[in-house]
């Protein structure tokens, strides 16, 4: 599990540290703060596919200009990206990695053909798309069944609801997907679930690779970019409190972004029920030296903060 | 960056702000405990020092009631509360402590609302009432009727409340008790019912005035 980064020139980060992250993590902030910015160093500092790194923002290896110093990674102060982390193992082993990358040997680094598979390391940024499309799930389950993965996605359902008994697809109703929950004789539409169970097939439901779900790796690390999106604010803990639930079966790590008062309050919630598990970060500027400060506010003290009204998001 | 005055309740936060007009002092917060406990402080405190790198302050007084305590141990309960966050020991009241976190200097100091030693800032007011009171002083008869006396805590706090309500409001403005009979309406409608220049202010003025 990461404990702490440090980032150096990558982005809007000229020199910052962050330290104390638990299994999940919120992370807060005014806009350009360096939310999404922090996910983004996260996925570089710990992927070990760089090519697809570079497709974070939606822009292809293929059409970054090669002369040019690329903005999207590089801060203008300098041409060395560095990164480095502190991770803690299973075992309570601390292991430290660090990268640094060159201005001058970038290409050659980005255009290498070492690429290694990475199941477990996932980056959600499509805001828009946080709620699947109802046809998209049924395709991830017709899927999951030809290909013989389909146990692994039962699995991960029951893990928040264990009255689930089955999940299926019928060609009469290409688009939707029908439950069976215990004591139940008749198969109930995923609509019945609510948007929470959406929202978390959402997750699930992106990665399926190579016939494994992220979730089956030793150590899986999910990044979500403004998590609140496509969400009612009454299906948010619920939300939360099975994102914990299988973070914690599958020894997932979790970094979510929210602008949402009501997702941190509902996030506070849980971790309350799930203690020791969630930590909460304010993006802000260091009043004396303006460089970006990763904040870390105690669960006690964000509920306190929470109940007093206290400006918690970068304020 | 600003000074932050943290306050038992909305009350001590009108009047602080209200004296605080005639003292020159830098830009200030007065923040609001909404109740002084042990927890509700330290929590206060917990959040101060974790935002104090965005928002830093140069001074921070925390302003409570002296209530029956003697000082020592007013001073010991404020220190308890100050161990787990900016791990500093106030040495007296009124006497700043100098701290720094990341290179930013600031000063945290604590001073005891009372008058002669005790009460709180209803005993302030009860001194500093400038029109004739009846009907608040009428109560020293019901308090001598009771078998059992009230605290001087409730007593000054009933005190204040008849005199906001009965001796210096009209009976139209009874009809709207929660919006015309209040400290807060008074220190902005009604000062005249107040004596601020009354020497049972003036050490309470000295110490706001340590925040310029």
């Amino acid at each position: 599990m990461i404990q702490d980064i440090s980032i150096e020139n990558f982005r809007c980060f000229d020199k910052t540290e962050i330290k104390g992250f638990s299994r999940m993590n919120l992370i807060t902030g005014k806009n350009n703060s360096g939310k999404t910015c922090l996910l983004e160093a996260l996925y570089f500092a710990i992927s070990e596919n760089d090519k697809e790194t570079i497709k974070i923002r939606e822009i292809e290896f293929k059409e970054l200009d090669k002369n040019q110093k690329n903005p999207l990674l590089f801060n203008e102060k300098d041409n060395k990206i560095s990164f480095s982390i502190k991770f803690i193992t299973d075992d309570n082993e601390l292991k430290f990695v660090e990268k640094l990358y060159q201005f001058d040997d970038f290409w050659s680094w980005l255009s290498s053909e070492n690429i290694i598979n990475k199941r477990n390391l996932n980056l959600i940024l499509d805001k828009d798309r946080q709620i699947p499309q109802r046809k998209n799930l049924v395709k991830l389950i017709d899927d999951a069944k030809i290909n013989g993965y389909y146990e692994q996605i039962l699995d991960a359902i029951q893990c928040i609801d264990e009255e689930i008994l089955d999940i299926t697809t019928y060609a009469s109703y290409p688009n939707d997907l029908f439950i069976k929950k215990k004591g139940n004789s008749s198969y109930l539409t995923l609509s019945s679930f609510g948007d929470a169970m959406q929202k978390i097939l959402r997750y699930i439901s992106v990665f399926p690779l190579n016939g494994e779900l992220f979730f089956y790796n030793s150590l899986g690390f999910l990044l979500i970019d403004e998590i609140e999106n496509g969400i009612h604010y009454t299906a948010q803990k619920e939300v939360w409190q099975m994102l914990f639930k299988l973070c914690q079966h599958y020894n997932v790590q979790l970094f979510a972004t929210t602008h949402s008062r009501e997702m941190i309050t509902a996030f506070e919630e849980v971790c309350e029920e799930f203690e020791g598990e969630g930590a909460y970060f304010e993006m802000a500027r260091h009043a004396k030296t303006n460089q970006i400060i990763g904040i870390k506010h105690e669960i006690a003290t964000l509920e306190y903060e929470l109940e007093t009204n206290t400006a918690i998001r970068g304020e | 960056m600003k000074n932050i005055i943290l306050v038992e309740g909305k009350d001590d936060k009108a009047f602080i702000e209200y004296l605080i007009q005639d003292v020159e002092v830098k830009p200030f917060s007065v923040d609001v405990l909404e109740g002084l406990s042990k927890d509700a402080l330290s929590k206060r405190l917990d959040s101060l020092k974790t935002g104090f790198l965005k928002n830093p302050f140069e001074k921070l007084g925390i302003i409570i009631d002296q209530d029956s305590f003697i000082t020592e141990e007013r001073l010991a309960f404020v220190n308890e509360c100050l161990q787990g966050n900016f791990n500093v020991q106030l040495s007296d009241n009124q006497i700043f402590a100098n701290l720094e976190i990341d290179e930013i200097p600031f000063q945290i100091a604590c001073y005891f609302v009372n008058v002669d030693g005790t009460g709180e800032l209803e005993s302030l007011l009860t001194r500093i009432k400038t029109i004739p009171s009846p009907y608040a002083d009428c109560l020293q008869q019901w308090q001598n009727c009771l078998s059992e006396k009230v605290s001087q805590k409730e007593f000054d706090k009933l005190w204040v409340h008849y005199y906001l309500k009965y001796d210096t409001a009209t009976h139209q403005q009874r009809q709207q008790a929660g919006t015309y009979c209040t400290l807060e309406y008074s220190l902005k409608a009604k000062t005249h019912i107040w004596d601020f220049d009354s020497p049972v202010l003036d050490e309470l003025k000295g110490f706001l005035a340590l925040f310029d």
